[in-house]
């Protein structure tokens, strides 16, 4: 049979033994799992024992493009990575762009399957069929822009792709999240400290076999009609990136203000795509295959003298109170960034906005969490918790945007507080008790995403029920669940039609709506099973107090709001109304009873 | 100081930001700059700028926020965003 979109090759690394080995699915599993989402609730049932630690060595770390992964059509670059979760003991999943996920298509691989956890440091050199597990204790240590440059040097091709890991999944911060092409993120739920845990340092990659596609010329009449009316349909995006309506989202009393107290912030049009744009930003980038070009590249200089102007004729910025450099090898911040380290920490300092953020991305940090887990910290050093002897003397005050570049390091390197802040704002919460759970803004234990709940309607079930927990990218929903499986970005405005021509295209298998819509709901009901089996109840869809709390312009949500948006997810996945659990009718139904033995 | 028109006209900016840019002419960068009727509201002036009534925006006016029934006045700086954003 001929194969289009997949290879049928799976790669299985055991980190213990130091083995590699090839699983070859076949082509059903392709077509009911999708890939992403679908990959990983797989794998996470078959292969990591209940009550497993997300940091010990039975757990298991997927890295999963999807089926449409390295298809060259607009928004196929990405993939996916997932563990049990340390943040929240349960489903762990993060999505990333970039090249990296169609680099390993190309290199005729579907998925990689890490299990075991090596003595000393390793990297995965993946050239095409050929893999080889390489000592990596020269790397460890390393920021993520000197790993790159010296896995490089060691393989003599600057055309490899690299996923890897910073300091701070090395250090097991339960948040540090997985980079690839340095600036693209695996962000949410702690995958760079389960690659920590298992001491993989990176994952390098080279391939050079264009995946194969049903129907070339469906596929590029899709990628013309992208590049053909990207000023009608993206032209947002294209010109700014995330973040360009932060302005509005203050107005609207919604944008997230000292901790999500407060929805709207007076310096938010300094610090928003807007500003970023006209005061520091360089360049604009892509992910593979893209012609939207959404991804901001942001440069700063701490003296004058080096600043200059660059290849393309753009002055580049300079700190005004020459404090830092900003490297745009790490890219610039996506709107989640802006906010979590500007707004939602009451910082109008656009200088350390990027330079925060490009903390996170060289020490390998997701920036929600960190933001977040910080916010945290600066309500609790505010209300007297937390004092100047608990931080080692940093002032841990909201405004303050040097105190947030100060504690991200520590946080990084576990140094200080920063070895408690690293733990996530739940785990300090726990710890250092005196009314700080009040603070936090948590949901499963993972920090929420920018988006206020009581803002944006459209954000409350994606956080109640996103498996990972306070997540935003509306997991939930049939649309953005299937493209979290087959690879597709989020933000490409392909409607269901669309979506079903790009799948179609590319693997020629015949979908239609029905079909994809099921496949969202397997991935979700494979997560929701594994959350079930680590002991996660309904209790656990909830929202933390602060939801609860009025803001000036947005009234607090009740309790039975939110139960009823739970009660009618439950219903429409075909989950049990009262518990959530998957029932037999539905696993049945989605030809997942293999997945679910023992557990429905 | 402030322009001197005939009373039976106002002139207003509108700038569109993130997502409704693609609603700009083909070409043009903004902001528009709109004459309208005395006592015209944000939904004349969406409607003059060829915004579609269902659009989701927020609407600011001289940096507060604004509704569709605000009534403009001469000189009026608008803003639409949209609710666009996110990873």
């Amino acid at each position: 049979m001929e194969r289009f979109g997949y290879w049928n090759k799976i790669l299985h690394v055991d980190l213990t033994g130091g083995t590699t080995s090839v699983e070859e699915p076949g082509d059903a599993f392709y077509r009911k799992y999708g890939g992403g989402r679908g990959f990983i609730g797989h794998y996470l049932l078959k292969h990591v024992p209940e009550g497993a630690d997300p940091l010990g060595p039975n757990n298991v770390l997927v890295f999963a493009p999807g089926v449409l992964t390295g298809a060259p059509v607009p928004g196929a670059g990405r993939h996916s990575v997932g563990a049990r979760s340390p943040l929240s003991g349960g489903f762990g999943e993060a999505e990333a762009g970039g090249f990296w996920g169609s680099e390993l298509k190309r290199a005729g691989w579907d998925a990689i399957v890490v299990h075991g956890a090596s003595a000393s440091p390793v990297y995965l050199w993946i050239n095409e069929d050929k893999v080889e597990i390489r000592d990596a204790s020269h790397l460890w240590g390393k920021v993520t822009g000197d790993v790159e440059e010296a896995i490089h040097a060691d393989l003599g091709d600057p055309r490899i792709r690299v996923a890897q890991i910073g300091p701070a999944g090395e250090n097991l911060v339960r948040f540090a999240n997985v980079a690839n092409d340095l600036n693209e993120f695996a962000g949410r739920s702690g995958m760079g400290a389960v690659m920590g845990s298992k001491k993989l340092k990176a994952i390098a990659v080279r391939g050079k076999t264009p995946v194969r596609i049903f129907d070339q010329r469906a596929l590029l009449a899709i990628s013309k009609w992208v590049s053909n009316t990207v000023d009608q349909v993206h032209r947002g995006f294209h010109e700014y990136g995330t973040g360009g309506a932060m302005q509005g989202k203050s107005l609207d009393g919604g944008i997230p203000t000292l901790n999500y107290r407060l929805g709207t912030f007076e310096g938010t049009d300094k610090v928003d795509a807007i500003a970023i744009k006209e005061e520091v930003r360089i360049d604009m980038g892509a992910c593979f295959a893209c012609s939207v070009r959404c991804k901001k590249v942001v440069q700063i200089e701490m003296r004058e003298e080096d600043a200059g102007v660059t290849r393309k004729g753009v002055k580049v910025a300079v700190d005004p109170q020459h404090r830092y450099r900003v490297d745009p090898k790490y890219g610039g911040p996506e709107y989640e960034s802006l906010a979590s380290l500007g707004t939602n920490l009451g910082v109008d300092d656009i200088v350390a906005v990027c330079k925060s953020n490009e903390i996170c991305n060289m020490m390998g940090m997701d920036t929600i969490s960190a933001g977040a887990t910080v916010a945290w910290a600066m309500e609790a050093y505010e209300k007297g918790v937390l004092t100047p002897e608990d931080t080692d003397g940093v002032k841990l005050e909201f405004r303050d945007g040097d105190a947030v570049v100060q504690m991200l390091q520590m946080i990084a390197r576990r140094e200080g507080i920063g070895d408690l802040l690293a733990e996530g704002s739940q785990r300090a919460a726990a710890k250092i008790g005196q009314g700080s759970e009040d603070y936090l803004t948590t949901v499963k234990g993972m920090e929420m995403a920018m988006h206020d709940p009581r803002h944006m309607a459209g954000m409350r079930a994606s956080y109640l029920l996103a498996p990972t927990g306070g997540d935003h990218m509306r997991q939930t929903g049939d649309k953005n669940g299937l493209r979290n499986q087959v690879g597709m970005c989020h933000f490409l405005a392909y409607d269901d039609d669309q979506t079903a021509q790009i799948l179609n295209a590319v693997t020629g298998w015949g979908v239609d709506a029905a079909e994809m819509v099921a496949t969202a709901h397997r991935g979700l009901t494979l997560a929701r099973l594994f959350n079930m089996r680590e002991g996660m109840t309904r209790a656990d869809d909830c929202l933390p107090k602060r939801f609860s709390e009025d803001l000036p312009k947005h009234k607090g949500l009740t309790g039975e709001e939110l139960e009823k948006i739970v009660t009618d997810y439950y219903v429409e996945q075909g989950w049990d109304p009262a518990t959530g659990a998957p029932t037999r009718e539905t696993v049945r139904a989605l030809g997942i009873e293999a997945d679910g033995v023992g557990l429905v | 100081m402030p322009h001197t028109r005939a009373n039976s006209s106002i002139v207003v900016r509108l700038t569109l930001f993130a997502d409704l840019r693609r609603l700009l002419p083909n070409g043009h960068e903004g902001p528009l700059t709109i004459t309208l009727p005395p006592g015209s509201t944000v939904a004349d002036l969406m409607a003059s700028a060829s915004v579609p009534p269902d659009e989701d925006v927020t609407i600011g006016i001289n940096g507060d926020q604004g509704a569709r029934d605000s009534v403009l006045a001469d000189d009026d700086e608008v803003v639409f965003f949209s609710p666009m954003e996110g990873g």
